[in-house]
């Protein structure tokens, strides 16, 4: 039965599941960070896969149609950055609102773009390679885990790392966190807090175009209504989970991932595809749970803190 | 004596503001010499950060100009003013809690290698100006876990890095022990030893006398007077201060012999601690009587709002001492508790907690006794009744409105300040705790709200007058007390001689046992 649940099939499909939560979640991180609770991630993707479409279809090139969803998720970005950051808008309300017109915007261009309605296929429209890794392909058992995949799979990882330098390591990333931490700080050095601010939005349009083409592109040339279903949420959990801190994200959104396929390959056991397709929505509520418990301890040990302050200066 | 370095010469800054503009600064001349310590003396509100963050780059002057070595310069933003060697340690500091000490003191002038931040090199750069100027510090520490007197020289540090050769403190000793005051002020010396000046803005004369070369006194956005040291008295400024030698406040209240009366509020060693963890109130005892208007003097951030939070069961910090209320500890009571009991709180921070902004006049009259009869049944209101009690108060108290349906927020800042007035006199039973209940009203205004606390003094009502505004305090207080770091230094009958005088010492730090014997 094991056998069935954990095969190398079960790793593959686990990343391929993985791979849009993790790269909406890394933009989410770099948001957080820069002092912007970015719920529009959801959004944001949409309009990435839409744009990968159709990019792909009328440049009749996978590549171009990857470039023209980052570069029209990376402007959607700026323009909830608009509302955020210049008009000083709520984030959540903003974040709301961006994800409603998303799935208005992309279902109501799928017809004067593509003549039909909800959903759009062909099959003559490009889509991304799957590439070989030169040295690892040739390892038994790592050629499938880790080999393989199309380029944005790979641009994941890369990511990781990247982002992950960025923001620890560059004089970028310094500014990036501080402006989340103390924006005070900028101003006191005589820095711009809405430039950096624009550019974190800037590298979650990114990271979300390249989510969205994703799942648009990247197996079969598709776009359906609301195709996201809910993936930028849960790279929002990701985000609330980890405490915005980068390696723990990208952990957390590739077990999302894991989760999903572990229960894909469980419908062999005989459960039911409602319950099958349950399971990682209900991981996400657990996550948020465990999350608040986490939050509660930290503001217990500040009344533990308190109580000790009381003692010592009773004492003196 | 050495030559003038900086030269700030005509300086205006006024605020916009919807009720009546704020002047700051009003033609400031402000001058330092190179290599001294020149510290900037005055109460609260008269202009002294403003001036230091003109200075800083971070305000834009209305008028006049900025003379550094006998060149006109332009600060449009805080990177000007580093470029020209001014740096300033801001009284909320400007650290990085997550990030090191070294991070934070290279933060926006990283070293780099490469592409990247260069830590090593960056805890190399934060020891060696350490040792440089003798100030200790954790390079790999975090920021959130270091003392606040180490998070202070870090911001000094970090100034000195930036190549500061003109050092603005604002407020330094705010946050630090007697101890860390003492070891800054070494410092200071250190950095005047090295050439450095420096400018560092306190209400605390203590400390000018015993580490400033010169002062420039400031009151009301003007330049009241510059002074060296050497030829000056801890009296003398507090006079400048203050404003005034002589008495000249007229005042409205008469003295009552209260002997005999009942304490009906009473504080008992209340301790309690500000948002920050520190000690707002450390050991605040008084009592208050009926028919007595107690003034609570002292400059602003001494424990003031705190303690009328504590009264009004806002605070949830309090950790030791009691509250009483004729005899009953109310210290753990809500504050809707407190307002059943009958006390009555009009703030001067009106638009924070003095009212709904939301709601119209109505409403926010209303509010507190919507809930006792004969205004309201247990679950229904009386309409009746509480359109008979707005109508009488906004007669009575003479709030200019066309309705009462209007919306709060179309009043001016005196009428609002009014209708809080007419709520909680309305509301109070027995005692009335005012804070700062004439900031920013017109003068017909303040005269109203005067006369109405007077009355309701002289009607048996215990009154705790909390003002910043010492002419308020003398005019109306039948005993005033001064709070200053959390403690009550000195209790006064207003019905002596030299009184603002000896309330501005107070103010100042400076304990009546002190000035005797000097």
């Amino acid at each position: 039965m094991l056998y069935i649940i954990f095969n190398t099939n079960t790793f593959v499909t686990g990343i391929n599941l993985a791979t849009p939560i993790l790269l909406a979640a890394l933009g989410g991180v770099v948001c957080n960070k820069a002092g912007n609770f970015n719920i529009a991630l959801e959004g944001f993707m949409l309009i990435g896969a839409f744009s990968a479409v159709v990019g792909s279809f009328f440049f009749k090139s996978a590549i171009l149609g990857i470039l023209l969803a980052v570069i029209i998720t990376v402007a959607a970005a700026l323009l909830y950055g608009l509302f955020c950051i210049t008009f000083k808008a709520d984030e959540i309300i903003v974040g709301f609102g961006f994800n409603m017109f998303a799935i208005a915007i992309t279902g109501w261009l799928l017809k004067p773009v593509f003549g039909g309605q909800g959903s759009f296929y062909n099959p003559s429209t490009p889509v991304l390679n799957n590439i070989n890794l030169p040295l690892i392909s040739k390892i038994p058992i790592l050629n499938t885990i880790f080999s393989g995949y199309n380029i944005i799979v790979y641009l994941s990882w890369i990511l990781i790392i990247l982002l992950y330098v960025i923001m620890y390591r560059t004089s970028l990333g310094y500014k990036l966190r501080a402006l989340g931490e103390n924006p005070a700080c900028l101003k006191a050095n005589g820095l711009s807090t809405v430039k950096y601010a624009y550019l974190a939005q800037a590298i979650a349009g990114l990271t979300c175009g390249l989510a969205g083409a994703y799942l648009s592109i990247g197996s079969l040339a598709m776009f359906t209504e609301n195709m996201t279903a809910g993936r930028g949420f849960i790279a929002v959990t990701a985000v609330i989970f980890s405490n915005a801190y980068l390696p723990v994200t990208a952990l957390a959104s590739i077990l999302f991932g894991f989760a999903s396929s572990v229960a894909i390959q469980s419908q062999g056991l005989g459960f039911q595809t409602q319950f099958i397709e349950m399971i990682p929505y209900v991981l996400t509520m657990i996550m948020i749970v465990l999350t608040a418990f986490k939050k509660k301890s930290t503001i217990k040990t500040k009344r533990y803190n308190k109580l000790l302050y009381k003692i010592i200066s009773k004492v003196k | 004596m050495s030559e003038t370095i900086l030269y700030l010469k005509n300086i205006t800054k006024i605020f916009p503001n919807p009720e009546k503009p704020i002047i700051a600064n009003d033609h400031i001349n402000f001058s330092v010499r190179k290599g001294e310590i020149h510290a900037i003396v005055g109460e609260n509100g008269t202009g002294k950060s403003t001036l230091m963050n003109i200075l800083y780059g971070m305000h834009q002057p209305d008028e006049g100009e900025i003379i550094l070595n006998g060149r006109t310069i332009k600060l449009e933003n805080p990177r000007q003013a580093i470029e020209n060697g001014i740096g300033m340690v801001h009284q909320h500091f400007m650290l990085i809690p997550s990030f090191t000490v070294a991070e934070n003191l290279v933060f926006g002038f990283e070293p780099r290698k490469g592409m990247l931040v260069d830590v090593d090199k960056a805890n190399q750069i934060a020891s060696e100006i350490s040792t440089k100027y003798g100030l200790e510090i954790e390079p790999t520490r975090k920021i959130q876990s270091c003392s606040l007197s180490m998070q202070q020289r870090v911001e000094i540090l970090k100034i000195l890095y930036h190549g500061a050769i003109i050092l603005i403190f604002d407020e330094p000793t705010a946050v630090l022990t007697p101890q860390e005051t003492t070891e800054l002020f070494k410092a200071f010396k250190e950095l005047k030893n090295d050439g450095k000046t420096v400018i560092f803005i306190t209400h605390k004369l203590k400390e000018v006398m015993s580490v400033a070369d010169r002062a420039t006194v400031m009151r009301k956005g003007k330049v009241v007077d510059v002074v060296n040291i050497k030829d000056t008295s801890i009296d003398k400024l507090a006079t400048m201060m203050v404003g005034r030698e002589m008495s000249i406040i007229k005042r409205k209240n008469t003295i009552e012999n209260l002997d005999g009366k009942e304490n009906i509020l009473e504080i008992k060693n209340l301790k309690c601690l500000n948002d920050r963890g520190g000690m707002a109130l450390n050991g605040i005892s008084f009592a208050l009587k009926p028919g007595e208007i107690l003034g609570i003097a002292g400059v602003g951030g001494n424990g003031q709002s705190e303690l009328v939070e504590c009264i009004m069961g806002l605070s949830k910090r309090i950790f030791e001492g009691a509250i009483l209320y004729k005899g009953i500890d109310i210290t753990s009571y809500s504050a809707s508790k407190m307002r059943k009991l009958g006390i009555g709180n009009i703030t001067g921070d009106r638009y924070r907690r003095g009212v709904s902004k939301k709601s119209n006049i109505y409403e926010n009259i209303i509010m507190g006794v919507h809930r006792q009869s004969p205004w309201a049944t247990k679950y229904f209101l009386n309409p009746k009744n509480l359109n008979e009690l707005v109508d009488k108060l906004i007669d009575t108290f003479d709030i200019k409105t066309s309705s009462k349906n209007a919306n709060i927020m179309s009043l001016s800042g005196g009428n609002v300040q009014k209708c809080i007035l007419a709520r909680e006199l309305n509301l109070a039973k027995e005692i009335i705790v005012a804070e700062e209940p004439t900031r920013g009203v017109d003068i017909g205004a303040v005269e109203f709200i005067h006369s109405q606390l007077i009355k309701k003094s002289k009607e048996g009502y215990g009154i705790i007058l909390v003002s910043t505004d010492l002419d308020e305090i003398i005019s109306l207080s039948t005993n005033i007390i001064v709070m200053f770091e959390g403690k009550l230094i000195g209790q006064i009958i207003p019905d002596v001689d030299f009184l603002e005088n000896k309330i501005g010492l107070m103010m100042g730090g400076v304990t009546p046992e002190y000035n005797s014997v000097n």
